[in-house]
């Protein structure tokens, strides 16, 4: 590493950029990227494929298109000088671990691409320094001991170090105040800077096109494509768009009409460079100290630190941005970066002597829930978002670079992380309002440690249900799930009811607000509510609010709409009317793009049922598949009915009493509906299905009868010992039932096949849909990975880390895959998890799997660090019951038959 | 419970809130600084100790709005807009960055005064403080009038001649802007007023041309203002207004003027107010240090005894200071106003005489004057540790210390100076002393006080301050007194007191014994309950009497400096009469007892300090050598001591200062000199113990359910007309009727 120490005159003028002899060489000079790359000076005619922003992943994303050979039809352009300081600013760290694979498998690729570009000679700043992280709690250890468990199951060397282990690892910091550390040796950082320069140079040198201070003003839409980019240096005519305009990128969204809409909104974020001090070791590791919010390294000799502190400071609020780069850099705040400061000072003393380089307070754009965005806009099928990368861009644009344009050039979609996915937003979350109000938690998320059911205290009390007020007078904690405010659990001390409250000033409306939250990795506190809410829903009735779920409706004016949905469907949709059927709807591999109930209304007239988190996606799958002749109409009618779930084997009596028609197994059978009158209201959608295999009606009500609707069914109820259910019951009860949830089981690569849900696909009959033949194959074939439960043995939920997902499963000793969902099985009175078993060779590559070979061998899941024997199943369970159901008991949701 | 109490001295005062304007003055590397103004009363810091409040009859709420009702600040362009197009340079202002003042009253109409202002032809600013007795018109004219006599005495010959003209043409062009003081003069006063300036102007013209001098600038506009107070009288006596101009000139007051321009601050001092200069520790902001900047003119003060003695014949030695009092009447040794001690006989035969009554002479005025005017002067020049000037009368003194009070204006200004973006020097800095700079901005924060303004802040502190921070209970409590008592001593002079409800006649008792004497001395006191003897008592027999209101109708003759309005104001209330105690002999110190330099000592050590415009120590008050006093828990108090000060002294006032003189039994005093060597004399004194910190008992601590608020209030409006409207007496200004 170069030792050079810049004057001090540049540091004051605001000019120092970290001492890179070409940029050095710029400075002395007066010049610009410009001078020593070839950039264009306008853009051409006509591209492929548009960037729009030169930040890190833009450069990235410009490389590795140029690697696949596309180089000469690509173009970057952007508003300011390429290469400003502040756009490639960093902290240059490379590796890491996190628990979603996608997210992990980017971090892997941006590190393997400065590795071989260091190999080959290249600038890169790159050392293997390894990455060390420090904990200060119980809590955090945890968290790293899950972290270590699946990295090292995937491939990642990673060791947990004691305090001392710690020290000898790094001799400098302060460690009286650790429990231990996690250790991953072959991480490392780069010099982003350096990085950024060397990819744009191999872009330019495989014929990209790259044209600074060209800012785009509009890009021209024409039949949902984006078919122009227009700049202050001429119209560009493409292929494909993207956007990485990094905290612009929610600006240029709007560039297009309709709008694309990018959730970012920037917030301070403040690197610290020092001069060189002599106790430094150049190759000390990378530190994050998460329960500090820091983190640390060397750098040019000195050190550079950052962090990502609790409660942020928004940045540009008043939602004008400027349009000069340099103006990203903002007058730094030193009291607010005291508290990193305080951190890093006490972490590292020795960097107590080290002379103040300069503090950088620099904007970096953040999404609402705090992770990248990544994606092909819902709006418009050739646009495509890689932005709200924090501030880690030398970690992710790599990687993310590397996708996008596989995305691009093969055509196929790669994305299967729905955590990452631009269709995880509404358009509700593009608000800026919204959007600033979060900002400020959402860099501290980034260092906090992920509890299940993570949650934020702000932008709360979005979308609420016509009851929520009753809801929360009721008792109810709350969780938010796509904006909806939805109960987790119900706390009955915290009701109107309640004695304590006998006498409290509060109405319904100005019952106090509650947020669930879990702050352990051990048993929950709300345990017990959530054990109760079960048995209500397993041995007596319940009510639950379903309103957040995603409801469409799609009809025609013939049969069109049964066409289409046979096209789109996997499963046989052509049921009778008042019937219901559940059905995936699967991509070109067979993998799920949605999983939904279809009620069929009329015989042209489908309601759609999807999880909440789908809404986005859903309609996006459906606009896009769906005959472009308009012959089908789909209204997404999410916003217009309240959801209003009637679980339990009482819930015939109850809703018995409000209603005329008969409600016997015969005349209203399971996955059957019809429109009801329930007390004084009418037109209610009831469908006679749970989503969690329990007895049970969902009424759909038009949200001006909610309310209504609601205070008849709580008031009949009370005769029943009816109880509220939340959020958390439910899903005992659904993964005990072996229910597989989209976006938390399954995603876009998982075929019907591989989920014991093969009876749900109509490949028997000769009608043709999306994925029929990549299921045909696969039937032939084999899957490679078989959807499981897991039910451990000796875990002793009272003293044991729980598992939340995410945790190893470990066959015979071999690691075969990961958790997706867990929970406390009430009836089954230990965790349970889901997940999908592999069959990993010696090479490591996946080879068939047989539900003989799963059932063969020995189970074990990897819950930090410590492994806990399990018994595997394929098919649903049979639970007991007080009230059987024979007609229910007979169906099961997942099933592999041997 | 009023209980006047000061770390230095323990005489009586009038019981006068007075406040305290301060001035808050520095520079930090040329970027401007915020300056003060304050204001404060009397308090009690007897009660500190045990006493347990009733539940606050104020809510936070109306505390504040009765503390910041006098509130005012002004703040100063750091450009100095306004003189630059007259070809001025801006220095004058850079110095000051605001101006903040209040004022809680004590008295109804109030007495004190404060007043700021700029000169709109050099580039100084005035301040000054003006605490009145006998009534508020003396200092009211004072506060209104004596900026124009030194911003006349400051302006250049050409200039003044100028002014001269431009007046005598009719067009009064004004040397002087005033800040947040929008009343008038009548016109027939006004006319007076005008006509004695232009005379004052034109004697200035035709003066013998000397060099400038900032020191005879403020004396010379002090004796003149008074001069012409006493001579309108005289020369208006056919007037219609010779009623006001006569109040004025008998009634009196203290000054305390600054005067700032750049880094160069001027204090003329005349009588007991004081300011303060804060300043902060060299050791990177950890602590404030004090400098007075004043020296009383009053009884506590030696010098000053013997000035006034010495202009006086030995025969009257016995009735000059009596009672710590000039003419056994007078507090302060150097007023405006007053002219019953300045006047010659004959004037004062025949106009008090005439106008007022043979027994509105007053006993013992044989030689005046007795009385004078003329002011100490100060300089200072600041320096960019100098973060705050704290001007107040001698109410905010007397139930604080200097170092107290500055430490809180200092704590209080860090909280506001982190409102700005902190920069650090252009030089290389290490992390630790950014964050070490940081950690004093973090502190500051956290401290933020409630109020805005910086004397509201120190008022609230002085009134409500407690060891475990601020006590609400007291505030509200200090707030909502009842009415006066007033107690006097055998001759007649009172002292008013402010006593806790519930508190019975035995307790004001004890209080008034262990407020008016010497602890030390409290052996072989003994309390009767006598009412029947009103003469004086013998040095040696101490007696003390209490006297119920009917009998005050006999002490009624007593009173010879009281208007006749006074009377009203006390005809309900239960009056105390108590012995006075005389006046502690006045000891020559031995001079093994100097355990502080001597004034010459200070002199050779301030040898070379800048030497602008004055002939003498440019520091006289330079209290350098702190004493630390000890308790026996090791906590350690700074004292400054005034020149001449005698360990026995120090002694006396620290027991007095840090023990309930009510507990004094057992408390032993020693000498030891072992530790601290150097010229410190260290005190070691068993400590009290710390109260214990009570828990509130759970029915005071509950806040009232909003039913019992509405029950409680359900008739306020009816019940409210029952109350004293005004039970604080906080009006402001009661408008004068010789002021619009």
């Amino acid at each position: 590493m170069s030792q050079q120490c810049h004057t001090s005159a540049d540091i004051l003028k605001g000019s120092w950029y970290p001492p890179h002899q070409y940029h050095q060489h710029d400075q002395e000079k007066g010049m610009h990227i410009s001078s020593t790359l070839p950039l264009d000076e306008s853009p051409p005619k006509k591209a492929k494929v548009v960037i729009c922003g030169g930040g890190m992943v833009g450069t990235s994303l410009l490389y590795h298109l140029a690697e696949l050979g596309w180089g000469s039809d690509t173009v970057l352009v952007d508003q300011a000088r390429i290469g400003a300081a502040s756009s490639w600013r960093g902290s240059g760290f490379l590796g890491g671990v996190k628990l979603i694979k996608t997210e992990m498998n980017i971090l892997r690729t941006s590190k393997k691409l400065v590795k071989e570009l260091s190999e080959a000679g290249h600038d890169t700043g790159w050392k293997q320094c390894g990455s060390l992280h420090l904990a200060r709690t119980r809590n955090r250890m945890t968290h790293f001991r899950k972290m270590k468990a699946i990295a090292e199951a995937r491939g990642t060397e990673c060791y947990m170090l004691t305090p001392e282990e710690v020290a000898k690892k790094c001799d400098i910091l302060h460690t009286s105040d650790i429990l231990g550390g996690m250790w991953v040796p072959k991480d490392g950082a780069c010099d982003p800077y350096k990085l950024c320069y060397t990819l744009l140079k191999l872009a330019i040198e495989k014929g990209t096109h790259v044209v600074e201070k060209c800012q785009v003003t509009r890009i021209i839409v024409h039949n949902q494509r984006a078919v122009a980019v227009e700049t202050t240096k001429g119209i560009i005519e493409c292929d494909y768009v993207i956007n990485t305009g990094g905290l612009w990128a929610r600006n240029v969204g709007q560039l297009t009409e309709p709008h694309v809409k990018v959730p970012v909104h920037p917030a301070e974020h403040y690197f610290l460079y020092t001069y060189p001090i002599e106790e430094i070791d150049p190759q000390m590791p990378a530190i994050r100290d998460p329960d500090g919010n820091i983190y640390l390294r060397e750098y040019n000799g000195g050190l550079m630190g950052g962090g990502f502190e609790k409660w942020a400071k928004p940045a540009f609020e008043h939602g004008i941005l400027p349009d000069d780069v340099e103006e990203r850099d903002q007058l730094e705040d030193w009291d607010h970066f005291h508290i990193l400061l305080k951190e890093m000072l006490h972490r590292i003393p020795v960097m107590k002597n080290a002379v103040l380089g300069r503090l950088y307070n620099t904007a970096y754009g953040f999404s609402p829930d705090h992770r990248w965005i990544i994606g092909m806009s819902p709006e418009l099928s050739n646009y495509f978002v890689a932005t709200a990368l924090r501030s880690g861009g030398s970690n992710a644009a790599g990687g993310i670079g590397s996708l996008l344009a596989d995305w691009i050039v093969s055509g196929i979609s790669p994305m299967d992380a729905y955590d990452l996915d631009i269709l995880r937003f509404l358009p509700a979350h593009n608000n800026r309002r919204f959007l600033l109000d979060r900002v400020r938690e959402v860099p501290g998320l980034h260092y906090g440690i992920a509890f299940p059911f993570g949650d934020c205290e702000t932008g709360r009390c979005i979308r609420m249900s016509p009851i929520f007020p009753k809801l929360k007078a009721a008792g109810a904690v709350f969780g938010q799930v796509m904006g909806y405010e939805r109960p987790s659990y119900f706390d009955p001390a915290k009701s109107l009811d309640s004695k304590d409250a006998g006498d409290s000033e509060h109405s319904e409306h100005s019952a106090p607000f509650h947020m669930a939250y879990s702050d352990t990795w051990t048993k929950p506190h709300w345990f017990d509510f959530a054990g109760q809410e079960y048995a209500a829903c397993r041995e007596r009735v319940a009510i639950l609010d379903y309103s957040s779920f995603a409801k469409f409706d799609i009809w025609s004016k013939g049969n069109e709409v049964v066409q289409a949905l046979q096209y789109l469907c996997s499963n046989d949709v052509d049921i009778p009317v008042g019937g219901i059927i559940h059905t995936g709807m699967q991509n070109s591999h067979g993998g799920y793009e949605n999983d939904c109930s279809l009620a069929r209304i009329a015989p042209n007239h489908y309601m759609m049922i999807a999880p909440s988190i789908q809404q986005t996606r859903c309609s996006t799958w459906l606009k896009r598949n769906l005959p472009g002749d308009g012959s089908v109409v789909m209204s997404d009618v999410t916003s217009m009915y309240t959801a209003i779930c009637l679980m339990g084997p009482l819930a015939r009596c109850v809703l018995s009493e409000l209603t005329d028609i008969d409600l016997s197994t015969k005349a209203f059978p399971f996955f059957s509906f019809k429109e009801l009158d329930v007390g004084l209201a009418n037109s209610i959608r009831a469908m006679n299905l749970t989503h969690t295999g329990e007895l049970g009606w969902v009424l759909y009500i038009p949200n001006e009868y909610g309310l209504h609707v609601y205070n008849n069914l709580v008031s009949i109820g009370k005769k029943y010992g009816m109880r509220h259910a939340g959020y958390y019951a439910m899903r005992s009860l659904r993964i005990e039932k072996f229910y597989a949830f989209w976006g938390q089981d399954l995603d876009s690569t998982t075929t019907p096949l591989e989920c014991g849900r093969g009876f749900r696909v109509k490949l028997n009959k000769d009608i043709d849909f999306i994925g029929r033949e990549a299921l045909v194959q696969q039937k032939k074939e084999g899957v490679k990975r078989l959807y499981v439960q897991l039910q451990l043995e000796d875990h002793d939920i009272e003293v044991d880390p729980w598992a939340w997902g995410g945790e190893p499963i470990y066959r015979d000793d071999r690691f075969v895959g990961v958790t997706t969902t867990t929970g406390y099985g009430y009836t089954l009175q230990n965790l349970v998890c889901l997940g999908f078993v592999r069959n990993f060779n010696e090479k490591g590559e996946m080879d068939f799997v047989t539900p003989e070979y799963v059932m063969a061998g020995n189970y074990e899941v990897d819950i930090g660090g410590v492994r806990y024997s399990a018994t595997v199943r394929l098919r649903s369970p049979t639970l007991p019951t007080k009230f059987p159901e024979p007609q229910l008991d007979r169906y099961l949701a997942t099933r592999i038959s041997s | 419970m009023a209980k006047v109490f000061t770390s230095f001295s323990q005489n009586v005062r009038y019981l006068t809130r007075s406040f305290e304007p301060r001035l808050l003055a520095a520079d930090l590397g040329g970027q401007p600084r915020s300056k003060v103004t304050t204001c404060l009363f009397s308090t009690c810091r007897v009660d500190r100790t045990n006493t347990s409040y009733p539940r606050p009859r104020l809510s936070p709420q109306e505390v504040s709005t009765i503390l910041r009702q006098n509130e005012g600040m002004i703040q100063l362009d750091s450009g100095g807009t306004g003189w630059t197009e007259q070809g001025y340079t801006s220095s004058g202002s850079y110095s000051i960055d605001s101006v903040d003042s209040n004022q809680l009253a004590s008295n109804s109409p109030i007495e004190d005064k404060l007043a700021s202002a700029r000169c709109l032809h050099t580039t100084g600013y005035l301040f000054g403080v003006f605490d009145g007795h006998g009534g508020p018109e003396c200092s009211q004219v004072v506060a209104k009038r004596l900026f124009d006599y030194v911003a006349a005495a400051l302006l250049p010959r050409k200039e003044l001649r100028r002014v001269v003209s431009e007046w005598e043409a009719g067009n009064r062009i004004p040397l002087i802007q005033v800040y947040n003081d929008p009343s008038q003069f009548v016109s027939e006063l006004q006319e007076i007023y005008q006509d004695s300036f232009l005379r004052y102007c034109i004697s200035l013209l035709s003066a013998f041309d000397e060099d400038f001098s900032m020191e005879e600038v403020l004396i010379q506009a002090f004796t003149q203002l008074d001069n012409d107070m006493g001579r309108e009288v005289k020369e208006n006596q056919q007037s219609a207004v010779l009623e006001p101009l006569l109040r004025v000139a008998l009634s009196g007051s203290v000054a305390c003027v600054a005067h700032i321009d750049g880094p160069h601050l001027h204090i003329a001092n005349t009588g007991d107010c004081g300011a303060v200069l804060g300043m902060q520790s060299q050791t990177a902001g950890s602590g404030w240090r004090a400098l007075r900047l004043t020296r009383d003119h009053n009884w506590e003060n030696p010098d000053e005894i013997e000035r006034v003695l010495s202009e006086h014949p030995d025969s009257e030695s016995e009735h000059v200071i009596v009672d710590q009092r000039l003419l056994g009447v007078l507090m302060p040794f150097r007023a405006f106003g007053d002219f019953r001690f300045k006047w010659d006989l004959v004037t004062q035969s025949e106009i008090i005489q005439r106008y007022l009554g043979p027994e509105h002479l007053i006993r013992h005025c044989v030689t005046p004057p007795y009385l004078t005017v003329t002011p100490e002067v100060t300089y200072h020049r600041l320096r960019p540790r100098d973060r705050f000037l704290l001007m107040g009368s001698d109410g905010l003194w007397e139930c604080m210390s200097p170092l107290d009070t500055v430490t809180l204006v200092g704590e209080y200004m860090s909280g506001r100076q982190t409102l700005q973006p902190v920069r650090f020097p252009r030089q290389a800095i290490t992390l630790r002393e950014v964050a070490s700079i940081l950690e004093q901005r973090q502190k500051g924060l956290n401290l933020k006080p409630v109020d805005t303004n910086a004397s509201t802040h120190l008022i609230r502190h002085a009134l409500g301050g407690s060891d475990a921070g601020l006590d609400h209970a007291r505030l509200s409590h200090s707030l909502t007194l009842p009415p006066e008592l007033v107690v006097l001593n055998s001759e007649g002079h009172d002292y008013q007191l402010e006593v806790p409800t519930g508190t019975t006649v035995e307790r004001i008792k004890t209080m008034a014994i262990g407020h008016f004497f010497n602890p030390l001395e409290l052996e072989g006191i003994s309390v009767t309950d006598d009412k029947g003897d009103t003469s004086k008592t013998g040095n040696k027999s101490r007696t003390y009497r209490l006297v119920l209101e009917q009998e005050r109708i006999r002490c009624e003759e007593l009173f010879q400096y009281h208007w006749n309005r006074e009377k009203q104001r006390k005809e309900q209330n239960e009056l105390l009469l108590v012995d006075g105690r005389e006046a502690p002999p006045i000891r020559e110190p031995a001079p093994e007892e100097m355990t502080i330099p001597t004034m010459r000592e200070i002199a050779e050590a301030t040898v070379n300090l800048a030497k602008r415009n004055h002939n003498r120590d440019p520091d006289p008050m330079n209290h350098s050598t702190d004493l630390v006093v000890l308790n026996s828990e090791g906590h350690d108090y700074q004292l400054e001591v005034p020149t001449g000060t005698t360990v026995e002294r120090i002694k006396t006032m620290a027991i007095g200062h840090f023990f309930n003189p009510l507990e004094l039994e057992g408390i032993s005093v020693t000498d030891d000199k072992g530790d601290t060597s150097k010229t410190d004399e260290l005190l070691l004194v068993d400590g009290r113990e710390a109260p214990p910190i009570r828990e509130p008992a759970p029915e005071e601590m509950t806040i009232p359910t909003m039913r019992e608020i509405a029950e409680a209030t359900v008739n306020l409006a009816k019940r409210n007309h029952n109350r004293d409207p005004d039970p604080m007496n906080h009006s402001t200004d009661v408008s004068l009727d010789f002021l619009l």
